[in-house]
């Protein structure tokens, strides 16, 4: 008999104490932040780790864009050089040629560059049929909507141009998203503000789907983005337990920070 | 003279030889060393020390293809009885893997970086001494970089 007691006393606490009852194999789509995530050797939006993320065999990766004073799109996260090179101001200020070959400085012995759309694309014909989010950047202070339209109008070409078929623009205003759906009706549109917002946006202008932060996910919210046919992307799955809620909950897209983890839980 | 004093220093211990690991420290994330006394008395100690870090075993083409550091520092070491105080300086020859966008292909470079240091060594028994570090490594030439490691080390030999 206490054997017995002892047993279902155990049990329900090996119950009590497990996770989430979670399928990797869903439909949920592995991309990754800038390539290996913020953690990794290799810095964010350069090259290697970008390539490294495709070839660990993730579905797709999210870049960062900016473009330069003279139109060139480079894939890099802060407003500030500094911040992770050794140059100072910001993309949108220099030429091209002046931060070529620009080097991140933040890692002992490392020696990556800062990259240009065009390059990356270019050396990765094979992974083009991949999931690429673009996480357009607003840095400029321009107010006349120029610098904006321009990047736009590289983004798409850039797109068309590699045959990229597989694209989504993450925006945070309608404008942008506006802008890119009469470019290129085939590219995504997400938007990346707090649910309610997102959600109004989407209704209202016609875009693809809302990137959020996971631990803001609900059902209720699942429930509603699915009732108007609207993906969900989901960012800041840093730990185990929040990538597990992302599967649990069937998001379309993980952007997930632990993307060899999940590649393992997917095999 | 210094023939003299090597003889001396030989005549007088058997820490001539001695291999170490280091957690941080030169190689980055670690590195195994080994260190050889070249001459010393009571009082001062000069030794050569290099070893080999590995920053990474996979490239970014998901490929075993590491990348290496391999410091070569000599030691001025000086202190009583446990307690030991050294400074180091040298270089530390870097071999890394990444992608040349102009060549479109895996390039592989080659860097030299100078390294200063300074640390606090306790001698635990006969054969080993654990050693805390800070150093001051000039990145490929051009950026200085504060750094850390902790190691110990195990003599051997005569």
């Amino acid at each position: 008999m206490m054997k017995g007691i002892f047993s279902l006393v155990i049990v329900l606490i090996v119950f009590s104490c497990s996770r989430y009852d979670v399928n990797y194999d869903s439909q949920t789509k592995v991309i990754r932040h800038g390539g290996m995530g913020i953690t990794h050797e290799f810095p964010l939006n350069s090259f290697e780790s970008l390539a490294l993320c495709l070839n660990k065999g993730a579905d797709g990766v999210e870049i960062d864009v900016q473009m330069t004073k003279d139109s060139i799109l480079v894939a890099y996260h802060d407003e500030e050089l500094s911040e992770l090179t050794t140059a100072s101001g910001s993309i949108h200020n220099h030429n091209w040629n002046e931060i070529e070959n620009l080097k991140y400085s933040k890692r002992l012995y490392s020696e990556y560059e800062v990259i240009k759309l065009n390059d990356l694309f270019t050396n990765l014909p094979e992974f083009k049929d991949k999931k690429y989010f673009f996480d357009v950047k607003t840095f400029s202070p321009d107010t006349t909507g120029a610098h904006l339209q321009a990047l736009i109008s590289q983004l798409v070409s850039t797109i068309k141009n590699f045959g990229l078929t597989n694209t989504t623009v993450e925006v945070r205003k309608e404008e942008i998203g506006l802008l890119v759906k009469q470019l290129d009706p085939s590219t995504e549109v997400f938007v990346y503000r707090n649910w309610d917002k997102a959600l109004s946006m989407n209704i209202e202008y016609g875009f693809d789907g809302i990137t959020t932060d996971v631990d803001l996910l609900t059902q209720d919210r699942i429930d509603s983005a699915r009732m108007v046919d609207l993906k969900i992307a989901v960012v800041n799955t840093h730990s185990i337990e929040r990538n597990d809620l992302a599967y649990v909950f069937g998001v379309d897209y993980n952007q997930t920070d632990m993307v060899s983890y999940v590649l393992r839980k997917k095999e | 003279m210094i023939s003299t004093l090597f003889l001396k220093a030989q005549s007088r211990t058997n820490l001539s030889n001695s291999v170490s690991i280091e957690v941080l420290g030169l190689g980055r994330y670690g590195s195994v060393g080994y260190q050889r006394l070249i001459v010393g008395d009571s009082s001062m100690q000069y030794y050569f020390r290099t070893g080999i870090g590995v920053m990474r075993f996979i490239n970014f083409e998901n490929k075993f293809n590491p990348d290496i550091a391999i410091p070569t520092m000599f030691e001025a070491v000086f202190g009583e009885k446990k307690h030991h105080y050294e400074i180091s300086g040298g270089q530390v020859y870097t071999s890394y893997s990444r992608c040349s966008t102009e060549l479109g292909a895996e390039k592989r470079d080659n860097e030299f970086n100078l390294a200063i240091g300074a640390a606090y060594r306790y001698g635990a028994g006969e054969n080993w001494v654990y050693r805390i570090a800070v150093y001051d490594i000039l990145d490929d030439f051009e950026v200085l970089r504060p750094w850390g490691g902790l190691s110990a080390r195990h003599r051997f030999g005569k």
